[in-house]
């Protein structure tokens, strides 16, 4: 057994930071407890609730179901790194708006979810929201808000001059 | 939940792949995706010792498609598979088949090789490709070698891998170009591996008959089955409902079916004549409205 601590360097929100840690570490432990990321929120810790999704290379992913080391070699966002200093993207406007979120545990991985679905498929309806999002879990909302909130933000992206 | 520690191993190209195999064997494991093992590590069900980690193994992260072949290198992640444009058009199955693995996260890190070498039994990857009747091809330090499905699928999460191989590619011999494919599963929840799953590609020829016709069943199997017994039925029939169901009926009955505490045997026999009936359904009619346009 190897439990060398070993130096990880992340690109993180454009930042570049560094920690020690075992190679063991998962990359969601490693954001929020080393880097102190604590917008990515660790719920099941086996890729089942989608809470701690993380775009990697603005890409989806389960950091839980990631090493720390793996994530060297990309480019990482958190929901910290969404807004535009304080203007919140259309995603996170249209959360607060529609009552996407009560508690708050499972909106960083639904709106990096939807940001993600809603760049790969500008045209949305409810059936392709509640599929796209269908990875993440919430327990208080009952996903009506979140719904409204996603296909909402895809209206107001599409009409937003890029 | 946090896996055991581990020694890892990166490797950067297939030769110091191979030799890092050879060199831990056993106590290693490959990681891939991680979509499966990861959580393994994290309920600590497997504990290896070393972790071997290909993602930078560019070289086996590609989807190659020829005139009559299609090769997946075993890197290929599902989304990759999920988002071609020559996948949905040349081997639609693939494409409908992926469509049901988990969900885009999972798909954006999830890869060929990682689904065939766990070859859970609800899995779809590898029922599309048992379907097909794809080859594996396998690479270690002392050969590569070639094994078509049957051969490197063994039964439920047993492969002929050795200690020392890895996958290399799978390489599938394309459907005719009017083909239709269809993919049917039942799942607990959306994204879930399936109860039961039913995979079938048909393609009628000029005169308007069904001249190929694929079909493969997955989910309580142990490994996915190809029925190729049901195939010769429906090939020499009328396509009436009747020879269908009754051919469904017979075939399902004459297969290995596990149950378990949760999905009986006869449950699980009567949701596979289900998904099959569905599949075959849309496949064989669809196929003769491909013909007809």
């Amino acid at each position: 057994m190897s439990s060398e601590r070993i130096v990880i360097e992340l690109k993180v929100n454009g930042r570049t930071l560094s920690e020690f840690a075992e190679p063991r570490m998962l990359l969601s432990d490693f954001l929020r407890h080393n880097l102190g990321f604590t917008g990515v929120h660790v719920g099941c810790e086996h890729g089942v609730c989608g809470a701690c999704t993380v775009l990697l290379d603005d890409q989806p992913v389960r950091s839980c179901l990631m090493f720390a080391v793996q994530a060297r070699h990309h480019e990482i966002t958190t929901i910290e790194g969404l807004a535009t200093g304080n203007e919140m993207h259309a995603v996170q406007d249209a959360f607060r708006k529609h009552h996407g979120l009560q508690c708050g545990f499972c909106t960083p991985g639904m709106v990096l979810t939807a940001v993600d679905l809603i760049r790969r498929m500008p045209d949305q309806d409810e059936c392709s929201v509640r599929e796209g999002m269908s990875g993440n879990l919430c327990r208080c909302t009952g996903y009506e808000g979140i719904v409204r909130a996603v296909l909402d933000a895809a209206n107001n992206l599409k009409s937003q001059p890029q | 939940m946090k896996p055991a520690s581990f020694k890892y191993v990166e490797v950067a190209d297939e030769d110091a792949l191979a030799a890092a195999l050879a060199n831990y064997g056993d106590e290693a494991s490959l990681l891939a995706g991680g979509q499966s093992l990861v959580p393994m590590m994290n309920f600590r069900v497997v504990s290896p010792e070393a972790i071997i980690d290909l993602n930078r193994v560019d070289t086996l992260s590609y989807i190659d498609c020829g005139e009559d072949t299609l090769r997946i290198g075993a890197l290929a992640r599902h989304a990759m598979l999920e988002d071609s444009d020559v996948l949905s058009r040349r081997c639609p199955l693939l494409s409908r088949a992926v469509g049901n693995v988990a969900h885009r996260a999972v798909r954006n890190r999830g890869t060929t090789g990682g689904t065939l070498a766990l070859a859970y039994p609800g899995a779809e990857i590898p029922l599309a490709l048992m379907t097909l009747d794809a080859d594996v091809v396998l690479r270690s330090q002392r050969e590569e070698r070639k094994l078509g499905i049957r051969d490197f699928i063994l039964g439920s999460l047993d492969t002929a891998l050795d200690a020392d191989e890895y996958i290399r590619h799978v390489e599938i011999k394309l459907p005719p170009a009017k083909s239709i494919a269809s993919f049917v599963e039942t799942s607990r929840r959306h994204g879930d591996f399936a109860i039961a799953a039913a995979a079938v590609v048909a393609a009628r020829n000029d005169d308007g008959q069904l001249a190929y016709l694929r079909i493969g069943v997955s989910g309580g199997t142990g490994a996915p089955v190809r029925m190729a017994a049901l195939e010769e039925i429906i090939i020499g029939s009328d396509l009436a409902d009747r020879v269908i169901a009754d051919g469904v009926h017979e075939t399902i009955d004459g297969i290995e079916v596990f149950g378990d505490h949760h999905y009986p045997e006869d449950f699980r026999r009567h949701v596979l004549q289900g998904v099959l009936r569905r599949a075959l359904n849309e496949a064989i009619f669809g196929s003769e409205h491909r013909h007809v346009q």
